[in-house]
């Protein structure tokens, strides 16, 4: 219970603009995958990076709280911050190769969390970077301790990366789209080394991914976002299998790239909401085939429907059609 | 041919009768490293290794395979980008490997190349109209009011308004711009379109957008497309034909529907299971990485991480062997593949 990420009322915006991110909340329980799912610009990263408190110059960040078990994220100060990132909480990122120090080996990379937050000296934190490479599935780990960032296949790279986010055993692992740039096959066996080594530590994972697929396989629940908010949330299988919202819906329709009687692809009609665009009602309802079909315009113009419960338990949608249950199932 | 889950870009195989239009054989591309040291042995890259292809006119070939293993070099070779090692590249007739600077110029008209990021194939500082105009100056094609027409039209073909002329590459969403690439690729009216990449850059919902275009263009045109994306559901989708590639050779080609359904190389097995998140432990179909294209293994190429391998896999290298009308691969093991792997992973 203690050792639980949760965000309340999140909102950050850049000067005058209308916010990119909007009374965001979020839980991420001990142990468990909670995956972020939205196309770019929806707002997933920024919410990673604002639990990070690393949001870049000139946005304004506000919420009711972000809190990490016992530790204020939002109050705390500068260095409270540093000792939680890469101590606590971890972070992966997309391009694992311009991640990496090109200047430095990756032994003292991988060392320099183990000196820095578990107090290690030189010789052990090296000894022990050995391990960590070994025991994060690289080949030839006292060879690669002293290899470069360059030297490095885009799989390695990840896996080092790994090594290096869990050298200080964090409790909660954020990955932003760790897998993006790496090969199918390889792609297939970095979940699977998030997978065990979030057993094997029992750590959370926040997972940022534009792939539902990706998240379909190493997920516990999803929230999906659009346009700065989460639309829908619940376990993988109620928004797999049941989805509500009708971008949920949407973006599985297109993910699945099936051609539909036509011989074409679904695609959801016009374009992504942004800040610049958004209307006061709900920021879907422009694209959005329910409302039309239920002549129900008016009413998600007016006013922005609140993520409210629908069905099963922990499933909620932001849209009026499931709120006023005009859906048929 | 193909029989169910037709896509949009079913066809039947009328394609074998029509004209060839790119031919590739037994193309081999090395990309010399720098000595280590003035006395070290030269050390090449083997991007592309002996590989024949044919594309026939109309035709939509996909090319799959993962980082390093020769694609985007074998689309280079197509277009005359580079020149290859070994091999000789037929487009329309042409060798492309003999040509001169001035008759580059006439291949432009003949084939065009699609990029992954459209951002970075636009100049950022032209506008679109401006960069759209300039590819007609280069090739002197009509007057000035013939060529505002057929940027207009080519704009108009891909779904976008004359709002754009006036945009700069920075102001656009990544599937707008990269609908102008394509147009741009369109405007002196290619038989042949290589695209690399053409939807990997782009969300979900843009990447239907982009195929839908392209599977149109191809109908209404009658393009020959090379295809070449790492998403099997991409290519699925959109190619006739579908050849896998791994380490610089084409391990196998066959129909789209065959490749789908009766894959026999391992690789494209491991492939297929990873891609469609099928099979919960793909190590047993695909072990580590693929080696360095520098040093390949001396047999089968895939030998390293193949859980069939055995001696002769080492230490003899498989034929492309025609197991099928149309359909080839290379494998010692092929007859026995499926069998062997279908307890470990098409159960699964």
């Amino acid at each position: 219970m203690s050792d639980e990420l949760r965000v309340r009322g999140l909102t950050v915006a850049f000067r005058d603009d209308r916010p990119v991110l909007e009374d965001v909340s979020l839980d991420v329980p001990q142990g468990e995958v909670l995956a972020l799912v939205g196309e770019s610009g929806s707002g997933k990263s920024m919410t990673a990076m604002s639990v990070m408190r690393l949001l870049p110059d000139g946005a304004r960040l506000s919420a009711e709280e972000i809190a990490f078990g016992d530790d204020d994220i939002l109050g705390a100060d500068e260095r409270r911050m540093n000792a939680i990132r890469g101590g606590r909480i971890s972070m992966l990122f997309q391009q694992p190769k311009r991640m990496l120090d090109p200047t430095a080996t990756v032994g003292s990379q991988v060392a320099e969390p183990l000196r820095k937050y578990l107090g290690m000296n030189r010789r052990q934190a090296h000894a022990r970077a050995v391990e960590l490479l070994a025991d994060v599935g690289i080949p030839e780990p006292e060879r690669r301790v002293r290899a470069y960032a360059h030297q490095l296949s885009g799989g390695i790279a990840q896996r080092v990366m790994i090594a290096i986010a869990l050298a200080a055993q964090p409790e909660l692992l954020i990955a932003d789209e760790p897998t993006t740039a790496l090969d199918v096959t390889v792609e297939a066996q970095i979940l699977q080394l998030i997978q065990a080594k979030k057993r094997q530590l029992g750590m959370s994972v926040l997972f940022i991914s534009h792939d539902l697929g990706v998240v379909s396989s190493i997920a516990d629940r999803i929230a999906v976002m659009y346009a700065g908010r989460i639309v829908e949330e619940g376990t993988v299988q109620q928004i797999l299998s049941a989805p509500q919202h009708p971008y949920t819906q949407a973006l599985i329709k297109c993910s699945l790239l099936e051609p539909q009687q036509d011989g074409r692809f679904y695609v959801i009609p016009g374009d992504v909401t942004t800040a610049r665009t958004m209307t006061t009602g709900c920021r879907f309802m422009p694209r959005c085939p329910v409302t039309h079909a239920l002549g129900i315009e008016g009413h998600c113009v007016g006013d922005e429907p609140a993520l409210t419960g629908c069905g099963g338990e922990g499933h909620r949608s932001r849209c009026w059609a499931t709120i006023e249950r005009l859906v048929d199932a | 041919m193909s029989t169910t889950a037709a896509g949009p870009a079913a066809s039947d195989a009328t394609d074998r009768g029509r004209a060839v239009l790119v031919e590739l054989d037994d193309v081999v591309k090395h990309f010399p490293l720098p000595r280590r040291h003035p006395f070290a042995p030269r050390e090449k890259v083997h991007s592309v290794d002996g590989v024949s292809l044919t594309v026939h006119a109309g035709e939509v070939v996909g090319l799959v395979g993962e980082s390093g293993s020769g694609k985007s070099t074998l689309a280079r070779l197509v277009l005359r980008l580079i020149r290859p090692t070994a091999g000789r590249v037929v487009v329309d007739g042409d060798d492309v490997t003999q040509l001169d600077d001035a008759r580059r110029r006439t291949l432009r008209r003949t084939a065009q190349l699609v990029f992954q990021d459209p951002h970075a194939a636009m100049d950022p500082r032209m506008t679109i109209g401006e960069s759209l105009r300039v590819v007609l100056e280069q090739h002197r094609v009509g007057t000035g009011a013939e060529r505002e027409e057929r940027i207009r039209a080519a704009l108009d073909e891909v779904g976008l308004d004359e709002g754009y002329l006036d945009r700069f590459p920075g102001a656009c969403s990544g599937g707008q711009l990269q609908r102008v690439v394509i147009a741009r690729a369109l405007l002196l009216g290619p038989k042949l379109l290589v695209c690399d990449e053409p939807t990997s850059a782009l969300d979900a919902s843009v990447q239907a957008k982009v195929l839908n275009l392209l599977d149109e263009l191809r109908r209404e045109r009658d393009l020959t497309m090379i295809l070449i994306s790492h998403d099997l559901r991409v290519v699925r989708c959109v190619s006739d034909r579908v050849a896998v590639m791994y380490l610089g050779q084409v391990v196998e080609v066959a129909d789209r529907e065959d490749l789908f359904e009766r894959s026999v190389h391992p690789y494209t097995i491991a492939l297929l299971a990873a891609a469609l998140h099928e099979s919960e432990d793909v190590d047993v179909v695909a072990a580590g990485e693929p080696p360095s294209p520098i040093h390949p293994p001396a047999g089968c190429r895939f030998s390293t991480r193949c859980p069939l391998a055995t001696e002769r896999c080492v230490a003899e290298p498989p034929p492309l062997t025609d197991v099928g009308p149309g359909h080839q691969v290379r494998c010692h093991r092929w007859p026995e593949v499926r069998e062997l792997l279908s307890d470990e992973v098409m159960s699964a």
